[in-house]
């Protein structure tokens, strides 16, 4: 995407369907297509993405909740998708309503959804951007106008990074983003796994490579080299339902078979 | 029945378990964004007004059905999430402690009303979600569009304040569209260029190769191309710019537009212009330097319309150096440019080219037509021009030259071949002097000719050891004594006429040679003289060599006497040198030598004694053993008609060399009268074939 001819928009084309969607529509949501429902329900059938879904949203809350007890108050969150309930903001505001929210997305329904929702709040922003690209994001004027580079930033990138293919460098994408960040800085992952549910993700794969976005699970190795440059904290990277969770219902009923690895980690 | 509704502690306990197993339950079936203790909270509120309803009576659902709604507003509304609480609230509730009558009953309807809440807000809320998206996705489609409108907008902005020319035409060259930087470029109006195609642009020499490159495009045989090509202005001038053309296809890949960009780059090609124009030209002064000249040349030979009259004149400063060396370069630099200017205006109207082919050689290649004058009327402009004295530094400098000309050239004729014609030419012209001009002639070419290749084959001769010495004794009138024997150079080269000591000495002073040609000669007396010396002694005649003014100023020249005297032995009397006298600077060198020479006791005699160097004689800053009348003047006196002339200037040279104490010898007597004429105008000595011929050192008999 870097380099192209930025000014020619991606084409709104209701018919393929979209990951924001299809992760609205398994988290009970209404802002999808029925081409959306049919990848949902395809995914149903081969890996409990339902209950997968759950668990990362829940990680999201918990991780954001984490960072603001930490002393975050600005956030950027990459790969935000459609705004259901509980978005960055929302958990961010119940800690300190002046937390600042860049989101960012390349779906241009995500995008305007989010900017129609965003309308009237000062603290959070939609950037439509392709995250490979991640000096036009850091460099974009929203950005730089809600966060201050000075001070720490959460930097989450939850549920997106198995879009990106090894050949578009994922690692070397998120080595970008840190070197831009002040120290103090946390980045919150999570990302796609084939552990423990080796045939489901195939099969997942296998769904997933029909629509316009295929996806690339990765190990618990590979997840974890994405965080070079920063300090885990406890737990390290985990199954998103073993990652500090608060309640019975952040477990779930398998917490081994998440299918989404999660961490959060400090830059030093 | 009769019950009222109340809410007692005992109640509240069950309530709160049924809450919390509620609250567990549902929150797998989706993602709620509270806390636990919050959605605990949240869903005791929610059970009190459930069993509230169970236990109202009349049976009342009043604000079941919001509860169901509250569930959706709050997003709580997975899949499962009715199942799973309807589940759990049924049994929780059909457990209550002190039931009413008809509980069962009551149960179904509270959660009937719960149940057909939330699928009316879920319906609502889905209507509302669906309702967003649509707006998200107007909304989304309109920024699409706003941003290809601005995308277009910035294309236009791009296409009309561009400094680049566009041009969008139909695939035949067409124009459809042009910008204003096009028109600026062309000094076309719109209108104009509405009516004209991309080809009509091109230059009469680019238009073949602009058409061909077009149909490449059209063919597919490639997609586009760029070239610097040259375009021609509304004015008629020539406008060099970069053509790129890309050919855009329609959807059925059939070419649909040309896309055509023109940068301007006359500046760019003018700045190459004076680059070229820097390596074409002579920096000093202006001119044409030799590449440019000689491919001129070649130019003009080569095209069939050169119809008219071809003359190449290339001219020679006479004694540039003279000025170079005594008065500076920078003196010297000024003449040069001042000559330039002058050339160029001897020639200015006719079509030619003036070029400073290097040094002090200049050159003109004159393309003639019925009116040009003859090149006897061009050597005389110039020469006359150069005459008027330039004035620099303070100085008035007047300079002559010597020209060869190469007349009348046939267009076919070979470029480097005339050239060196004319180069030949010119020397020719030089040995005749300052300010001579000659025309070429093949017949004096070819002699010329000849004589290059022989001054070019004496270096290998003389390194073989193939040049002979030949030798004739210098013979005293009054009583025939032997004073001298002379020893001569004389080569054969093979094919070639025999050449005497005098040619053999000027060929090598044309080659790089005629150092060692004296050297070698000395070399050769000196073992002669040493041989008869240890055969006769103290009365063996001296041996005598003839040295030319380049080897007489030799600067090692005395180093060289002594070495070979010293080699063999030989009293320095016994060798002798006749040296000739050259230019002023040479002759410093010249009379040093002889100084030196006189001191170790070799004695010399001047051997081109005329009018030339009486005031070198007059002034006696040397000594000589004799003066060897000048061999023109010599010659005169053998022919009755030019005898008459000479005799009484020959007499008075006598005189004054004897009044210097001069004994006059003449060399090449021819025969007796010639003999008796030199002899009657008072000559001393003498050797020629009258008196003894030139042989070997073997049939020289000494001792008579």
């Amino acid at each position: 995407m870097a380099g192209a001819v930025d000014w020619v928009p991606t084409e709104v084309d209701v018919d393929v369907p979209s990951s924001a969607r299809i992760y609205d529509y398994v988290l009970g949501g209404a802002h999808n297509f029925e081409r959306d429902r049919m990848i949902g329900n395809q995914l149903a059938q081969v890996v409990p993405v339902r209950e997968m879904a759950r668990l990362n949203r829940s990680f999201l809350r918990r991780a954001v909740l984490f960072l603001a007890d930490n002393g975050i108050r600005q956030f950027l969150d990459i790969g935000s998708g459609i705004p259901t309930v509980g978005n960055v903001h929302e958990i961010a505001h119940e800690t300190d309503p002046s937390c600042r929210v860049v989101y960012v997305d390349y779906e241009p329904v995500a995008v305007a959804h989010s900017q129609l929702l965003l309308r009237d709040d000062p603290n959070a922003v939609m950037v439509q951007a392709d995250l490979r690209d991640p000096e036009r994001i850091l460099n974009d004027p929203d950005t730089r106008r809600l966060l201050d580079f000075d001070q720490p930033i959460g930097l989450l990138m939850v549920g997106v990074l198995q879009f990106v293919p090894d050949a578009d460098d994922p690692t070397g994408v998120i080595a970008r983003y840190r070197d831009a960040l002040p120290s103090g800085s946390y980045l919150a992952l999570s990302h796609f796994t084939p552990d423990n549910m080796e045939e489901g993700m195939a099969k997942a794969v296998d769904v997933f490579s029909h629509s316009a976005e295929p996806i690339h699970p990765r190990s618990h190795a590979e997840v974890t080299a994405m965080f070079d440059g920063f300090d885990l904290v406890d737990p390290g990277v985990v199954f998103t339902a073993n990652w500090r969770p608060e309640s019975a219902a952040d477990l779930g009923d398998d917490p081994d078979h998440s299918g989404i690895y999660a961490g959060v980690a400090r830059k030093p | 029945m009769n019950d009222h509704p109340q809410r007692g502690p005992v109640d509240d306990s069950w309530r709160t378990e049924l809450a919390r197993t509620w609250a567990a339950e549902i929150a797998k079936t989706v993602f709620i964004p509270m806390s636990h203790a919050k959605i605990v909270r949240l869903l005791a509120r929610m059970t009190g007004t459930l069993a509230d309803a169970v236990r109202s009576d009349p049976l009342t659902v009043a604000g079941v059905a919001e509860i169901g709604t509250a569930l959706i507003n709050r997003a709580i509304s997975g899949k499962a999430t009715l199942s799973t609480s309807l589940d759990v609230l049924g049994r929780g509730l059909l457990a209550m402690p002190d039931p009413p009558e008809d509980l069962p009953h009551r149960v179904v309807m509270v959660l009937s009303a719960l149940g057909a809440g939330y699928a009316e807000a879920l319906r609502e809320r889905t209507y509302i979600s669906q309702e967003a998206l649509k707006r998200s996705l107007i909304k989304a489609k309109r920024d699409t569009e706003r941003s290809l409108a601005d995308s277009d907008a910035r294309l236009r902005a791009i296409f009309s304040s561009s400094a680049v020319g566009i041009a969008i035409s139909a695939p035949s060259g067409k124009f459809a569209q042009t910008n204003a930087a096009l028109t600026e470029i062309l000094g076309y109006g719109q209108p104009e260029l509405a009516g004209m195609s991309v080809q009509d642009l091109a230059h009469s020499d680019s238009a073949g190769w602009l058409a061909e490159s077009i149909g490449d495009l059209l063919a597919g045989r490639r997609p586009n191309f760029r070239e610097r090509c040259r375009l021609v202005h509304q004015d008629g001038e020539s406008v060099w710019a970069y053509l790129a053309i890309s050919l855009l296809r329609d959807d059925h890949d059939q070419p649909a537009y040309l896309v055509t960009m023109v940068e301007d780059v006359t500046e760019l090609h003018l700045l190459g212009d004076r680059l070229g124009h820097q390596s074409l030209h002579d920096m000093l002064t202006g001119l044409p330097n030799r590449q440019y000249f000689v491919s001129t040349l070649e130019s003009t030979l080569g095209r069939s319309d050169a119809g008219g009259r071809i003359t190449l004149f290339h001219f020679g400063l006479d004694r540039f150096t003279v000025v170079n060396d005594g008065l500076g370069q920078h003196i010297g630099d000024q003449l040069l440019r001042a000559v330039a200017q002058r050339l160029a205006g001897v020639f200015a109207g006719e079509t030619a080219m003036v070029a400073r082919l290097g040094g002090d050689e200049f050159a003109v290649l004159l393309e003639g037509n019925a009116d040009t004058p003859g090149v006897g009327e061009y050597a005389a402009r110039v020469l006359d021009t150069l005459a008027d004295p330039m004035f620099i530094g303070g100085d008035g400098i007047a300079v002559s030259t010597c020209m060869g000309i190469v007349d009348r050239i046939s267009p076919g004729a070979d470029p480097a071949e005339l050239l060196r014609a004319a180069d030949m030419t010119l020397h020719r012209a030089k040995r005749r002097g300052a300010g001579q001009w000659d025309l070429f002639d093949a017949r004096e070419d070819a002699a010329d000719r000849s004589r290059f290749r022989l001054a070019a084959t004496l270096p290998g001769a003389l390194q073989a050891d193939q040049l002979d010495v030949v030798y004739q004794p210098l013979l005293r009138f009054s009583d025939e004594s032997m004073l001298a024997v002379t020893a001569r150079l004389a080569w054969r080269p093979p094919g070639q006429p025999p050449q005497r000591h005098d040619q053999l000495l000027a060929l090598a002073e044309e080659t790089g040679v005629v150092l060692p040609v004296g050297r070698w000669a000395i070399h050769k007396a000196c073992r002669q003289a040493a041989l008869w010396f240890r055969e006769h002694g103290a009365a063996t005649p001296a041996v005598a060599v003839d040295l030319s003014a380049g080897q007489a100023r030799d600067p090692d020249l005395v180093g060289v006497v002594r070495r070979e005297l010293d080699a063999v032995e030989l009293p320095a009397e016994q060798l002798r040198l006749g040296v000739a006298l050259g230019t002023p600077a040479q002759n410093d060198e010249i009379i040093d030598n002889i100084l030196v020479l006189a001191e170790m006791g070799v004695e010399s005699s001047l051997v081109d004694f005329g009018t030339e160097h009486a005031d070198l004689l007059l002034r006696g800053e040397f000594t000589l053993r004799a003066v060897v009348l000048d061999s023109r003047l010599a010659e005169s006196l053998a022919d009755d008609r030019t005898a008459e002339i000479t005799e009484p200037v020959v007499r008075s040279l006598v005189e004054f060399a004897h009044s210097l104490g001069l004994p006059v010898s003449v060399a090449g007597i021819r025969h007796e009268q010639h003999l008796r004429r030199l002899r009657a105008v008072g000559a001393d000595a003498g050797q020629g074939e009258p008196l003894a011929p030139s042989v070997s050192a073997d049939r020289i008999v000494l001792g008579h």
